[in-house]
């Protein structure tokens, strides 16, 4: 039988990893690490409630952050406006496939695929779910140091905007499409930073200590 | 069993015994694969350098200009902060505060707090704030996206590289530079030895 | 808890992401060292590489962008707008700008600013470029001078700047005509120069007007050389026929200066930067000898003025020295009389100087007075009556000083010679009338009385000579009838003397006879001259 901290009544610390004794339920108790002073919690709190929200809340921006247009391009008064897809559409036609993958990836792929995983990793710890646990855990680890790169398109647009300003010959603006886009990123990083992966050991453990 | 001597994994919760391990290894959880802890060699030194070069740089960055832009006779420039400026200014705040805080505020406040403890550490001195600042510092760290800004600005050059004329500034081979310092300055820390100076 | 439970560790080597080799602590210092150093080095050399920054003010910002527009010259950059705002009483903005390190050794108070925008003017188009690339800010370094940081920008940019080879001059006309900025000078009708600039004269009496000579015809303008209006059409109708003269089809639309070295002068001096210049109105007007010095001075005259008007020359000894500017009437309020003011222009440059030239001042113009110089009107033409004023000295006037009617001198005049015999009749008239003819009179009656007096005694003494004296005489007469007796007894016949001169007194007369018969058969026989008595006796 694994022997995990909580099993013996221990709190590991998230911020010092310190581990720290602890007596009676510590939804009660408002315990501080000795060491560094931060919050103490067998797991972290809410972890299931807060994901799904932010989860649900990143499914809602995502829609018009892919329907608004990102960005808008004008030229001698026309404008132009865009929006991730069809930016990755002006890689592909304009010959650069290559950028066209990386931004359909980062910008497309991932906050979908962190927001399936997340939502997968939830249903599997509320079903209780033994499927590789190490690999679900593992696929937390990646969804979490993935996520960070989706911010690559709202930054394409910010040089876009700063650089492109040439009076009527061209001018770019931001778009709305921008702001739930960033919104997607932050919730879903959020959302992967408030779900607590020792829930889908506890899931396992649980079981087995059902007699 | 003295609990300094055991250690619990973060994404799994089980129970280990702390070891020492050589230089440059890493301890890994038995179940599930995470990082436990990693030797890191001269820690405090490192990370301090490191944290001081990278503040140097991040001056340097913003300073000059990364990039301008040349079409037709109009020539502009751009640094980090005039995308933030614009993006401000066409009304769009929110968007401008997300890319001011992860390009800008959160690194400089990586790099800052580190300096503000490493430097009393190395000094064999530890501030009263540092557990504190230590844990604010760490808790910003996946927030600084600097790295990410510079695939931005690659993705941005080459987009803009087929109409216009694309002229690198100073700063950007410093913000390279910086990234690359940051990661180090970031990987080569040990929080453990930190910690273990409280004690 | 048991012992056995925990699990050891699996211990995994991971590469280390900083440092590779295991070395002295000190190596890693090396990195911030090196980020210090090169953070040092592109401060230093931002700082040495900044230029001079300027301000610059315009009447307004139109085309102009802070952090954008550019400062060019000869179409290089070498600066740019920083910031724009307006002046505290709102008059004009104020630039900001950045030069690079260059400019500030060419940066004098000479150097000029102007705003480069498409420009469509009669004789160019410029700066179209701009209407893509946005106005820029020309400059023009000019001469070195002090160096400055504030500058005034020039509204319209200049027609030529600093480097343009070649020299400046200023035309002095009545008026600026069909000239404008822009417009050509022309040398033999080529396009030699153009008109950079006009202004009223200081004295608002003229408009200079500043043209640029090119390099190298520059030199053909000498201090002799005549300027004129060859703008339009130059038409001149004379006994020869209708003349048209234009310089260019630019000229006769837009103007235009021409300029000529008379041939019959010598070429002077190579005129100076700035020289001052007459423009006349068209050719034939250059070739008059005009001069520019005039003297006002002032004449009265008491006689009837008809036929004198402005205009009228005014001569020294018959040379034109001048001209009638202005005549009016005047009532001389404390004499209560009339006097009739003539205003003259006298044109000192046209008296050759021989010799010292003496400083024109009032004191020579008193002693000249005061030496009898006097003015008069003269008739120039007896059919129109027209007057004329004569200059001339008079040794013989009376002396009289220089005064001033206001502030011109007052040159005394002498009546005109018609004036003079009138004058010299009513003097004679006049002093006739101061005759004491009464007196005469009176005295003549007497005289008349005395003479009949004196005839009443003559023949009183008359009849006392019948009486007394006429016996007297009768025995005188008596005595002579004696003597006239014996003569003739003398002179009788038969005296030899007598008989000879009888003799004479008979060959006399027949010789009498025969010329009386020879002059009658003259008469009815003219032809017997020449061919003698023929047959007819």
């Amino acid at each position: 039988m694994d022997v995990t901290a909580s099993r013996v009544s221990l709190v590991s610390c998230h911020s010092c990893s310190l581990l720290s004794e602890v007596h009676g339920p510590l939804e009660h108790i408002h315990a501080r690490c000795p060491r560094c002073g931060a919050a103490l919690h067998l797991r972290k709190p809410n972890s299931l409630a807060r994901t799904w929200a932010l989860l649900l809340a990143a499914v809602i921006f995502y829609i018009p952050a892919n329907v608004l247009p990102i960005m808008k391009v004008v030229s001698f008064g026309k404008a132009q406006s865009d929006t991730i897809m069809s930016g990755v559409i002006y890689f592909i036609e304009s010959g650069s496939w290559y950028l066209a993958l990386l931004i359909f990836f980062a910008s497309v792929v991932v906050p979908v695929l962190k927001i399936i995983v997340l939502s997968y990793l939830l249903i599997s710890v509320q079903r209780r779910s033994h499927w590789r646990p190490a690999d679900r855990t593992r696929l937390y680890r990646i969804t979490e140091a993935v996520g960070r790169w989706s911010m690559v398109d709202v930054y394409v647009v910010t040089l876009m905007v700063a650089l492109v300003e040439l009076g009527a010959l061209a001018t770019i603006e931001a778009g709305p499409g921008a702001v739930f886009f960033s919104a997607v990123v932050v919730t879903t990083m959020f959302a992967a930073m408030s779900f607590d992966p020792r829930l889908i050991w506890d899931a396992m453990e649980s079981q087995h200590d059902r007699p | 069993m003295e609990l300094s001597s055991l250690v619990a994994c973060h994404e799994c919760d089980l129970l280990h015994r702390v070891a020492s391990l050589p230089h440059g290894a890493a301890a890994r959880c038995t179940r599930c694969g995470a990082v436990l802890y990693r030797e890191k060699r001269e820690s405090l030194d490192r990370s301090l350098a490191l944290a001081v070069a990278g503040l140097i740089l991040f001056i340097l960055v913003n300073a000059f200009p990364l990039l301008a832009l040349k079409l037709g006779g109009n020539v502009k420039q751009a640094s980090l902060i005039t995308g933030v400026k614009e993006l401000y200014a066409q009304g769009w705040p929110e968007l401008a505060v997300v890319v001011l805080f992860t390009s800008v505020v959160i690194p400089v406040v990586y790099l800052l707090g580190m300096i503000s403890i490493l430097f009393p550490l190395k000094l064999n001195r530890v501030p009263s704030y540092l557990p504190a600042v230590f844990r604010l510092v760490r808790s910003l760290q996946p927030w600084g996206m600097m790295e990410v800004f510079m695939l931005g600005i690659l993705v941005s050059i080459v987009k803009l590289m087929k109409m216009a004329t694309i002229v690198p500034g100073v700063s950007l081979y410093c913000f390279a530079v910086l990234i690359f310092i940051m990661a180090g300055a970031i990987a080569s820390l040990d929080p453990r030895v930190v910690w273990e100076r409280l004690e | 808890m048991t012992d056995h439970d925990i699990e050891r560790p699996t211990l995994e080597d991971l590469p280390n992401p900083v440092v590779k080799k295991k070395r002295q602590f000190s190596i890693v210092w090396l990195i911030p060292l090196v980020a210090a150093l090169i953070g040092a080095w592109l401060a230093y050399k931002t700082i040495s590489e900044k230029g001079p920054t300027i301000t610059i003010t315009f009447e307004n910002a139109e085309g102009l962008e802070a952090g954008k527009t550019k400062i060019k010259y000869k179409d290089v950059e070498i600066g740019e707008v920083d910031t724009i705002r307006l002046s505290k009483d709102l008059s004009h903005v104020i630039l900001t700008a950045k030069l690079v390190k260059d400019a500030e050794q060419y940066l004098s108070e000479n150097t000029r600013f102007w705003v480069v925008r498409a420009r469509v003017t009669a004789s160019q188009i410029t700066g179209i470029g701009t209407l893509f690339s946005g106005a820029y800010i020309g400059i023009d370094p000019g001469k070195p001078g002090k160096p400055a940081r504030a500058f005034k920008g020039l509204e319209i940019p200049p027609i030529v700047t600093t480097e343009t080879a070649g020299r400046l001059f200023v035309l002095r006309a009545d008026q600026l005509g069909s000239l404008d900025v822009g417009v050509p000078v022309y040398y033999r009708q080529i396009k030699v120069g153009q008109v950079v600039a006009y202004e009223l004269a200081k004295d608002s009496q003229a408009v200079n007007v500043k043209i640029f000579v090119n390099a190298p015809h520059h030199d053909l303008v000498r201090e002799n050389t005549r300027f004129w209006n060859a703008g339009g059409v130059d038409l001149s109708l004379s006994a020869s026929g209708l003349k048209v003269n234009t310089e260019s089809l630019m000229s006769v639309l837009l103007g235009g200066v021409a300029f000529e070295t008379p041939v019959n002068l010598e070429p002077g001096e190579i005129a100076k930067e700035g020289h001052l210049f007459k423009l006349y109105d068209n050719r034939e007007q250059s070739y008059q000898k005009i001069y520019l010095e005039k003297r006002y001075f002032v004449l009265f005259f008491n006689e009837s003025v008809r036929g004198l008007s402005p205009g009228a020359p005014v001569d020294f000894r018959g040379i034109k020295i001048g001209q009638v500017v202005d005549i009016s009437l005047q009532f001389e309020s404390e004499k209560t009389s009339f006097q009739i003011p003539v205003l003259i222009e006298v044109e000192p440059e046209r008296i050759e100087i021989v010799g010292k030239r003496p400083a024109p001042s009032d004191k020579l113009l008193a002693g000249f007075v005061e030496r009898g110089l006097r003015g008069q009107l003269k008739t120039g033409n007896l059919l129109t009556g027209q007057l004329f004023v004569q200059l001339d000295f008079y040794p013989n006037a009376p002396r009289q000083e220089i005064t001033y009617a206001g502030r011109y001198p007052v040159i005394p005049t002498v009546p005109t010679p018609l004036q003079a015999a009138s004058e010299t009749l009513a003097k004679f008239l006049d002093r006739l009338d101061k005759l004491p003819l009464e007196q005469t009179v009176t005295e003549l009656r007497q005289g008349v009385k005395a003479l009949n007096e004196t005839i009443t005694v003559t023949q009183e003494l008359v009849s006392r000579l019948g009486t007394e004296v006429a016996p007297q005489a009768k025995a005188t007469l008596e005595q002579a009838e004696k003597t006239l007796a014996s003569i003739e007894r003398l002179t009788s016949s038969d005296a030899p003397a007598s008989q000879d001169l009888q003799q004479a007194l008979r060959e006399f007369t027949e010789a009498a006879r025969s010329i009386r018969v020879l002059t009658d058969y003259l008469q009815q026989h003219p032809d017997s001259i020449i061919f003698g008595k023929g047959n007819e006796r």
